[in-house]
């Protein structure tokens, strides 16, 4: 028997045995077992006053939940990296920095495959994230699915390097003398985006419950 | 649909695609940098083979002579003994990507 059955079986045993939750816990703390695991054991049985434990669901990964979670995620990834590619070279265009070459032509190849991503990758995302709602809707189990909150932490990970990243390079911009309107505006819309991209991150969140 | 960002990515995302597509033109901007990158693809074929013209004596070195007329408007190039031109749609562009070989269209022969 694995340690986690092991664990599920002792609440099982104990909870019909008649022992409060609270007595579980503190065993199995004093046993070494950490306040997730525990947690985790506890949480998965519950009390109707049956005199039996009755066990919560417990939600499993699909193949159906990865490959819509898993699209969902290279989507929304293609849309911040081009939304990102695309904004610096209209920035370097407009807000040209003297110490570069303009970079006007040279960045239309670069400029129309950002387009073409965006038109592409958009509506993508939209479209599954709808699908995701509807699941949802239909099945509000769904909320439990653990591929839907690796993707949403996943994301917010991401959007936090980049934040982390724009910091960094304000920091090394500033030592370095070069803080220019170029800088400035590149910087701004690296913020705007992981900003737009938790906001979708926290409603997704409140969306799984 | 997740509200706040439908809100807000949605027409974030829309601005920047028209805004990119207003920077670099349509389908027919694109054609246009294809046809003068051809130009100047020619454009430099013809300027190696004239080099090596001018330096082999025989000229088999050199290949087959390369055409000497713009590929899409049948004009002919100018051949001068310094340089070689043609008419590009967009010369700006050609003389950005090109930077100091590039002059008013036109291939400096050295």
């Amino acid at each position: 028997m694995k340690p986690q059955e092991q664990l599920a079986a002792f609440v099982q045993d104990g909870l019909r045995a008649g022992h409060k939750a609270d007595v579980l816990r503190a065993a199995l703390l004093a046993e070494g077992w950490s306040q997730a695991e525990v947690s985790a054991a506890l949480d998965g049985w519950s009390d109707h006053g049956l005199g039996l434990p009755v066990p919560r669901p417990q939600t499993q990964a699909n193949g159906q939940d990865a490959v819509l979670y898993g699209l969902m995620f290279v989507a929304l990834l293609a849309v911040t990296y081009n939304l990102v590619d695309l904004g610096f070279d209209l920035i370097a265009i407009w807000l040209p920095d003297p110490l570069q070459d303009r970079p006007y032509f040279g960045a239309t190849q670069s400029m129309r495959w950002s387009v073409a991503l965006l038109v592409v990758a958009l509506p993508l995302f939209l479209w599954l994230d709808r699908r995701a709602a509807r699941a949802l809707g239909k099945d509000p189990g769904q909320r439990r699915a653990p591929l839907r909150r690796k993707f949403g932490v996943l994301t917010l990970f991401l959007a936090a390097l980049a934040l982390l990243g724009a910091a960094v390079a304000v920091v090394y911009a500033g030592l370095m003398g070069v803080v220019t309107a170029q800088f400035t505006a590149k910087v701004a819309l690296v913020v705007t985006i992981a900003a737009l991209v938790i906001a979708w991150f926290r409603d997704f969140l409140e969306e799984a419950g | 649909m997740t509200r706040f960002t439908s809100k807000l990515l949605v027409p974030f995302t829309l601005l920047m695609i028209a805004a990119g597509l207003w920077q670099v033109g349509g389908p027919g901007q694109a054609r246009m940098e294809q046809r003068d990158d051809r130009r100047m693809q020619d454009l430099q074929n013809l300027a190696a083979y004239l080099i090596c013209d001018a330096r082999e004596a025989p000229q088999a070195h050199c290949g087959t002579q390369p055409r000497q007329t713009d590929r899409f408007t049948q004009e002919p190039f100018t051949i001068s003994e310094t340089q070689v031109c043609a008419n590009f749609e967009q010369p700006e562009r050609i003389a950005e990507l090109f930077g100091a070989q590039v002059s008013n269209g036109c291939l400096a022969l050295k």
